[in-house]
C-alpha cells in the first residue's frame, strides 16, 4: 500500500487512515509548524537526492493528487462556479489551509485569479525572493481541474517569500 | 574629523533634510570617494531614497484606485500595501459578484468599512426578497380569482392550452369539466351577494378537496367553473363529476343564520384524436353541460 514500488501515483483517502480511532487522546489536530517540518524537511531531502526541478515537480504532482482527491471527499460536485468558490473558501478555513480570495474571474476564457492569505505553506517564513508555494499549485490546479471537468494548470506569481502577505496565483487551462 | 568627511555628511544630510520635506532628492553621488563608513551610509541613503520613492509612487496609485501597479516590496509599509492591494482587488471581484446577484459575498479585513458594506450587501438582499416575495404576490394576484382564490379565465386557459400542447405531443390523455352552479341568480336575488359570494366560495373549496394537486380549478365566468385532469380518461372524470355533483347537493351553506342549498349542473368530456385545439375541448364540455342544464340540472352530462 504505502511502500509498493510504481510508476503512477496510487494515493487514495483511505490512505489518511481512521484518525478518531487511531488517535483517541491527542485527536485530530497538530499545529502548522509540524505540517511545515514534514513539508520543508521533505524538500530538502529531495532536492539534495535529485535538483530542484525535480522537487518542484515532485511537490507539484503531490499537491494535484492531495486536491484531486479533497475535491471528491469534501467537495460538492454540482454547483456552479460561484457556488464552488463559496465551498471551497469555507473548506479551506475551516481545515486551516488558507484564507482564499478571487480577485479575477474569466468564465468564458478560463482564466482566474486567486489568493490565499494566512497560507498554511508559506506565511511567515523568512524572505527569500523565492516562490516556495509549488504543492498549491498542483492543488489548485487539481481543484479546478475536477470542478470543470478539464485540466488547468495554476503558477504562483506572488508568495510570503517574496515579500506580498499573500500568495497569488493564476489559473488558466492547460495546454493541449 | 576631516573637512572633507564634514562636507560629505552635510551632502547626506541636505538629502535627508530634501527627503523628509517632500523633496525629490537626486541620487547622491559619492563616487570617487573612499569607501569608508560614511560612503556605506550614503548607498543606504540611495536605496532607502529609492525604496521610499516606489513606495509613495505605489501609494499613489492605491489611493486614486489604480489597483494594477506593480509594488516592489522593498520596504515592511509595502508588504501592508501589497497587502490592501490584494483586498481591494477581491473587493472588486466581490462587487462584481453582488451585482450578478451573489448576495452571499462578505468583506473581511477592511473595519468600519467591512461592517457597512456587509451591511449594505444585507439590506440589498432584502430588498430583492421584498421585491421577489411583492412579484410573485401581484403574479397570483394577477392570475387567480379574487374571492374564491382559484385560477381566473386567462390562467386558467394559458394551463389548459398547455395541457392541451403536452398531451398532444406525448400522446397523453386528459378530461375537461365545466360546471355552472344552478340559480345561482336566484340565490343572489334571494339571500343578497353577500350570501352568491358565500356560495361560490363554499362551492370552490368542496371542488378542491375531491381534486387532485395536478388537476385545476378556474372560474371562467360569473358561476362557471373549468377543470383540466390531467391523465385521466373519460370514465375516471365521470367519476369526479359525479362525485363533485353529490357533494354540492349535499352541501349546506350557513349565511346570517338561514342555510342555503344548491345544486350543480356538469358537463364532461376528454380529449380526441381529431381536436385541433383545448377551446374544441371546451365547447364539447360546455355543449354537454348545456344537455345537463336542459335535462333537469343537478345532473353530469357526458360527451365522450
Amino acid at each position: 500500500m504505502f511502500k509498493e514500488e510504481r510508476k503512477s501515483l496510487r494515493f487514495d483517502w483511505s490512505h489518511l487512515g481512521n484518525i478518531e480511532w487511531g488517535r483517541p487522546n491527542l485527536g485530530p489536530q497538530t499545529t502548522v509548524a509540524v505540517y511545515r517540518l514534514m513539508q520543508f524537511t521533505l524538500r530538502d531531502a529531495i532536492i539534495a537526492h535529485t535538483d530542484v526541478a525535480t522537487a518542484n515537480r515532485i511537490f507539484y504532482d503531490a499537491g494535484q493528487s492531495a486536491g484531486k482527491s479533497m475535491y471528491e471527499h469534501l467537495l460538492h460536485d454540482t454547483q456552479d462556479f460561484d457556488g464552488f468558490i463559496a465551498e471551497l473558501q469555507e473548506t479551506l478555513r475551516n481545515l486551516s489551509i488558507g484564507i482564499l480570495r478571487v480577485e479575477a474571474s474569466d468564465l468564458l476564457m478560463h482564466r482566474f485569479v486567486l489568493t490565499v492569505a494566512e497560507d498554511l505553506d508559506c506565511s511567515g517564513l523568512p524572505m527569500s525572493e523565492e516562490l516556495v508555494c509549488t504543492f498549491d499549485e498542483g492543488f489548485i490546479a487539481a481543484l479546478f481541474s475536477a470542478h470543470f471537468g478539464r485540466q488547468f494548470t495554476a503558477r504562483e506569481t506572488d508568495c510570503w517569500c517574496t515579500g506580498d502577505r499573500v500568495c497569488r496565483f493564476e489559473v488558466v487551462l492547460a495546454k493541449t | 574629523m576631516e573637512h572633507k568627511d564634514i562636507e560629505r555628511l552635510d551632502r547626506i544630510s541636505a538629502h535627508l533634510h530634501a527627503l523628509l520635506h517632500n523633496e525629490q532628492p537626486g541620487v547622491l553621488d559619492l563616487t570617487g570617494q573612499q569607501e569608508d563608513e560614511i560612503c556605506q551610509v550614503g548607498e543606504f541613503v540611495n536605496t532607502l531614497t529609492e525604496a521610499l520613492s516606489a513606495l509613495t509612487n505605489a501609494a499613489h496609485h492605491l489611493s486614486i484606485g489604480d489597483m494594477d501597479v506593480p509594488i516592489i516590496a522593498k520596504l515592511p509599509a509595502c508588504h501592508h500595501l501589497k497587502n490592501l492591494q490584494a483586498t481591494l482587488r477581491h473587493l472588486t471581484w466581490q462587487t462584481g459578484q453582488i451585482a450578478k446577484g451573489d448576495f452571499s459575498q462578505r468583506v473581511e479585513f477592511l473595519g468600519e468599512f467591512s461592517h457597512s458594506f456587509n451591511w449594505m450587501v444585507e439590506q440589498l438582499e432584502a430588498y430583492r426578497q421584498r421585491i421577489l416575495g411583492q412579484n410573485r404576490e401581484l403574479e397570483r394576484l394577477a392570475s387567480t380569482d379574487s374571492l374564491t382564490g382559484v385560477y381566473n379565465r386567462r390562467s386558467f386557459m394559458a394551463f389548459a392550452t398547455k395541457e392541451f400542447l403536452r398531451s398532444r405531443r406525448y400522446s397523453h390523455i386528459f378530461s375537461a369539466i365545466q360546471m355552472d352552479i344552478d340559480h345561482f341568480k336566484k340565490i343572489n336575488d334571494t339571500h343578497g351577494h353577500a350570501a352568491g359570494d358565500e356560495v361560490l366560495k363554499a362551492f370552490t373549496a368542496n371542488c378542491l378537496e375531491v381534486l387532485r394537486e395536478s388537476d385545476v380549478l378556474g372560474r371562467i365566468g360569473g358561476e362557471e367553473f373549468s377543470i383540466i385532469l390531467p391523465e385521466t380518461d373519460l370514465a375516471g372524470a365521470l367519476i369526479v363529476a359525479e362525485r363533485f355533483r353529490q357533494t354540492i347537493a349535499d352541501l349546506k351553506v350557513y349565511v346570517d343564520e338561514q342555510i342555503v342549498h344548491f345544486t350543480v349542473s356538469i358537463g364532461v368530456t376528454n380529449l380526441r384524436q381529431d381536436d385541433t385545439g383545448i377551446e374544441a375541448v371546451l365547447r364539447r364540455a360546455d355543449e354537454a353541460l348545456y344537455l345537463a342544464k336542459n335535462g333537469g340540472r343537478n345532473k353530469v352530462v357526458s360527451a365522450g
